[in-house]
């Protein structure tokens, strides 16, 4: 499931955060220019990760639940709409076309959310957040405010989901049922009400601790090792060949 | 008449790294017409224990039964949540403790007379209800929030930390209320303070990491806890006593306020 990190010593979880978010960003650009045989390939390696990150692929493919209904209306949109050669003599839908383009696209969302999955399984919200940082250092205090400001979130975000549902019981306990505009005015006030709070005695230990936005320094320094080597050359041997495959095709 | 709690399991993020087991098999019984204390460290389970025994979620294993019956929030149980004064959510705080009731059929006319007596009961100035709930100090709205609970009537009334982060005199008037209508429904409280805890109530059980430490009278859990040697366990005052009888005074450890302390210790003065 994307966005839970689990403690861990794994080779995965060993990686410099920011190879990790690099290469997160460069599988990305692969998935999207890669073709069927090369997805496969990289389904293959997703696989692969999953095991050397210690996420067990139960837990790998439920993130892909509540996606689901989304793909599914994707792949149906491409096979009714796509023109070109009939898959079943005499019908003009479904294509022979209308089915690969439709499983390409939904092969490429689910690549994507399975290797931000273990990425993010594999990579504590400070590591990210650190990672963040370092690549948005180019852009200024703009760049290091941003990274804040989306670590920040990140860790606030847990424990929005905790609040919600304490809410809902508090207010079901008073006779409410979460039901139309009431149940969501019932819970979102509250809601923001306690975040906000939350949020301003956040920026109150902040500011009370120095932190202000031109003097923020990492304590840690971390150096690439020689895994993270190892693991930017797997990736551009991987890119050539998927890249090669790609455009050969063309030739 | 009573809850009976038997077997009952609850876990967190089950089957997951963050799996915690909140309440690992605990047997209660929770008798009606008396003050049930509930106590135990942070994160010891409480207000797991307490939404479970409100109806609110479903335990993973074991039972609880509420007069034989499944517990139903607002109808045979009532929950004052910790921090109640963040739940307003209204204009008004009479159109917030209104629509919770009219939402469980009560006629218009029965709302307004059950919130008036409510209001009557725990001593507060009708004219809060015209007030926007954002206006009121964290008190009056603590208070407002157990009335908007006890207009449901309920007959067994959880309070989960009711006098936490109120200001002394706050804190006197709710557990003064708290003690005054004890007489006519079952009130389980939950807090850390164990003076308040020890004040008020009959019964006390004693929550450690997810099971029942103790549970037994007042005066049993005093003596469990010296007998444990456990000062963290025993109010203020009662360690005053026990120190005391340790330095060889003939005290008794059962003291519930000051007065009592002082005529203790007046009397065993007078013996030596
Ligand atoms: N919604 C939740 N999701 C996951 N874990 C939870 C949740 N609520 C509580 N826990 C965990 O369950 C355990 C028991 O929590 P609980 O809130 O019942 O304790 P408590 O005795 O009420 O503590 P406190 O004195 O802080 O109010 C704790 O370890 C807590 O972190
Ligand atoms: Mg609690």
């Amino acid at each position: 499931m994307i966005g839970i990190y689990s403690h861990g010593r794994s080779y995965m979880h060993l990686l410099d955060p920011r190879t990790k978010l690099a290469l997160m960003v460069g599988m990305g650009l692969l998935i999207y220019s890669a073709q069927l045989p090369a997805l496969t390939v990289l389904l293959a390696l997703v696989l692969l990760l999953s095991r050397a990150s210690g996420l067990p692929y139960t837990r790998l493919v439920q993130g892909l639940r509540p996606v689901l209904v989304f793909f599914s209306v994707i792949f149906l949109a491409h096979l009714l709409f796509t023109p070109g050669k009939p898959l079943i003599e005499g019908l003009v839908v479904p294509t022979v076309e209308g089915v690969t383009t439709g499983s390409v696209l939904v092969l490429r969302f689910i690549l994507l959310i399975l290797y931000t999955s273990i990425m993010t399984y594999s990579t504590s919200p400070s590591g990210l957040n650190y990672a963040l940082t370092f690549f948005l250092r180019p852009f200024g205090t703009f760049g290091t405010d941003l990274a804040f400001m989306t670590g920040t979130a990140m860790t606030l975000i847990p424990g929005l989901f905790r609040e919600k549902d304490t809410i809902t019981k508090a207010q079901a306990a008073r006779g409410y049922k979460p039901r139309g505009m009431k149940g969501f005015t019932a819970l979102v006030v509250p809601l923001m009400n306690r975040s906000l709070k939350r949020v301003d005695e956040l920026s109150d230990a902040l500011e009370s601790r120095c932190f202000h936005s031109k003097r923020r320094y990492y304590y840690y320094r971390q150096t690439l090792a020689n895994r993270d080597y190892v693991a930017v050359g797997i990736y551009v041997v991987l890119a050539g060949v998927v890249l090669f495959v790609r455009f050969e095709a063309r030739f | 008449m009573s809850i009976e709690i038997r077997q009952l399991t609850h876990i967190y993020d089950a089957s997951t790294p963050w799996e915690t087991i909140a309440l690992d098999r605990i047997d209660l019984t929770i008798s009606k017409g008396t003050v049930f204390g509930l106590v135990g460290g942070i994160g010891s389970g409480k207000s797991t224990l307490a939404s479970l025994m409100a109806g609110l979620g479903t335990p993973a294993h074991g039972s609880i039964t509420i007069d034989g019956e499944p517990p139903d929030p607002g109808r045979n149980v009532g929950i004052l949540f910790q921090q109640p004064e963040d739940f307003f959510f209204e204009k008004t705080l009479f159109e917030d403790m209104a629509s919770g009731l009219l939402h469980l059929g009560l006629t218009e006319e029965e709302v307004h007379k059950r919130i008036h007596s409510t209001l009557d009961l725990l001593g507060l100035d009708h004219q809060i209800l015209d007030r926007s709930p954002f206006h009121l100090n964290r008190g009056t709205l603590r208070l407002a929030a157990f009335a908007t609970v006890l207009t449901m009537r309920p007959g067994y009334l959880i309070l989960d930390e009711p006098t936490a982060s109120l200001d002394p005199k706050s804190r006197k008037r709710l557990v003064e209320v708290i003690k005054r209508i004890s007489g006519d429904i079952a009130i389980i409280y939950i807090s850390h303070r164990l003076q308040e805890v020890v004040a008020v109530s009959e019964y006390l059980a004693v929550l450690e990491q997810g099971k029942v430490a103790f549970t037994g009278t007042v005066p049993g859990y005093l003596d469990w806890a010296t007998g444990q040697d456990a000062w963290e366990y025993l109010p203020v005052l009662n360690q005053v006593m026990y120190g005391l009888q340790r330095l060889g005074f003939d005290v008794d450890l059962n003291v519930a306020c000051l007065e009592d302390a002082v005529e203790q210790i007046r009397l065993s003065l007078e013996r030596t």
